[in-house]
């Protein structure tokens, strides 16, 4: 099995923002699709494209984010599910011979890899993400250098989560290797190793030193939770809001010794947000894909009132500047908006922010060009 | 009132190299340089994430000086990540038995860049944060073609 069970049909541009030298380029194939499947392939592209256009910080981004989807035909539909596994015993002849049952884990879903680069460098060398979807309806999929995921519901899920760690680097946040109570006692119990790499996780929990340190509000305790046990999980209920950002005990594998910055993540447990500390690596990592782009993290100080501009080097269209407060309850006052078409050509808008609360504001904010 | 200028400079596309690995076990080939016109990933500051564990990919001078340096998840399986579907047994780590397979660095060309190193940790290390080391050391060729 393999290239001579099927044929790469050609690339499509699915999600179009311009020049691929500019673009972040997500880039999706299909296994296990027939000819007469393709209409359905299609169809399954869209459908992780608008739950990734629904997905924060992708949302606010889109406009940095190419997505193309290469259409691969296979001899047979769907992936080998080895009886071993508890599967059907299905066989498959598929171009990227996915198949179920890696490491005699059913749900370990996986293709290869070396043929998916071969036909993403040929096809589009701009890639900056690949991902593969496996026609089967088997909940299933696995990560590395190429996300790949079914079509079972929710299986979209490990996709978003892949995506986080090959595109963007971040480190699984869930406290335990194998699972809770399962690993052998005293393997994942403390940390003791040297600062993780990953910007998402961190053995630090100092309010001043501590990665990000700049989203941690003065009332948050640090470290924000600990582990009384560290020969288990955690079983603790988070004690803050959701969306406090501090540095919580359980992380990267261990009980303890590591902390990651918010109770959950998508990178703890599939079906959360991306916390807050990934979503910016993430805007870090795509912003300057965008067009004029323009963004970053600030706060204003209660009864301050700060002016932002902002300029284009042509004016083909804007889209009006995503301001977001940050801080739960608290409101900022936006100004009407002023823009002026200089000499050159370019445009050169202005904003004014004022904060009427008692308390310092940290918001986040974007602009850019259609 | 405050004024603050919030345009930064725009991601500008240049020569970037999309090298393509082949691994097994600790084993790593280079199998292709191509030159690509494109926006590269951000680095990260060279002087914090020297000491950082983890898998890095390494731009370097003749002088081995660090020239560029980014960390993320290694793309050596040496563990495969498992979605379960049941509740009781969530996201969770396998060791692979044979660790294999092929992973793209997106890395740029910088001015004075001879060669591109990768760190981390050795095939079969659980233990993944406690130890880097240098995996392999490949030549980068000149950006000279740009597809």
């Amino acid at each position: 099995m393999g290239t001579s069970d099927g044929s790469v049909i050609g690339i499509t541009k699915v999600v179009d923002h311009g020049d691929p030298a500019l673009r972040w380029n997500l880039v999706i194939l299909g296994d296990g699709y027939q000819a007469a499947q393709l209409t359905q392939f299609r169809n399954d592209v869209q459908n992780f494209v608008d739950v990734m256009y629904q997905t924060p910080p992708y949302d606010e981004l889109w406009c940095g984010i190419n997505i193309y989807r290469i259409d691969v035909t296979s001899t047979d539909s769907g992936a080998d599910d080895p009886a071993a596994c508890g599967g059907t015993g299905a066989t498959a002849r598929t171009y990227f011979d996915a198949s179920f049952c890696n490491n005699n884990i059913r749900r370990l879903l996986e293709v290869n890899t070396t043929t998916v680069h071969n036909v993403v460098n040929a096809q589009l060398p701009q890639a900056s993400m690949i991902m593969v979807i496996v026609n089967s309806a088997v909940y299933g999929g696995s990560g590395g250098s190429v996300a790949t995921f079914s079509l079972a519901p929710s299986a979209q899920e490990i996709g978003l989560h892949e995506m986080g760690h090959t595109a963007f680097g971040f480190a699984d946040e869930y406290e335990y290797y194998a699972g809770c109570g399962v690993d052998p006692p005293g393997t994942h119990d403390n940390y003791t190793g040297s600062e993780p790499g990953q910007p998402n996780i961190t053995k630090d929990s100092g309010r001043t030193t501590i990665k990000w340190h700049d989203l941690v509000l003065a009332a948050t305790p640090m470290p924000t939770t600990s582990n009384s046990n560290c020969a288990q999980c955690d079983p603790q209920a988070n004690p803050q809001l959701p969306s406090t950002i501090g540095a919580y005990e359980g992380a990267g594998y261990y009980h303890c010794g590591l902390y990651r910055p918010q109770f959950t993540c998508r990178m703890r447990a599939l079906g959360n947000p991306y916390c807050a500390v990934c979503q910016r690596v993430i805007r870090e990592t795509i912003g300057p894909h965008m067009q004029s782009w323009t963004w970053g993290t600030a706060t204003i100080a209660a009864g301050q009132t700060q002016r932002w501009w902002l300029w284009w080097p042509t004016y083909p269209g804007f889209e009006v500047i995503g301001v977001q407060a940050m801080t739960p309850g608290e409101e900022l006052d936006f100004g009407v908006p002023g823009f002026q078409r200089n000499a050159d050509g370019s445009g050169t808008m202005t904003i004014t922010i004022s904060n009427p609360t008692a308390a310092t504001v940290a918001f986040h904010f974007r602009g850019t060009q259609l | 009132m405050a004024d603050q200028n919030t345009a930064r400079s725009r991601g500008r596309p240049g020569p970037v190299h999309r090298l393509t690995f082949d691994y097994e076990g600790d084993r790593i080939s280079l199998v292709s340089d191509q030159i690509v016109n494109m926006i590269s990933p951000p680095g990260q500051p060279l002087e914090e994430s020297e000491t950082s564990a983890g898998f890095s990919v390494i731009v370097r001078d003749a002088a081995d000086r660090a020239l560029y340096r980014r960390t993320e998840s290694s793309p050596i399986r040496s563990d495969a990540e498992v979605f379960s579907d049941e509740p009781s047994t969530p996201l969770h780590r396998v060791p692979v038995q044979e660790p294999r397979g092929t992973f793209v660095m997106l890395v740029p060309h910088v001015e004075g860049a001879v060669s591109v190193e990768l760190v981390g940790p050795p095939s079969g290390r659980p233990d993944r944060f406690r130890e880097s080391l240098r995996l392999a050391r490949f030549p980068l060729n000149p950006p000279q073609d740009l597809s």
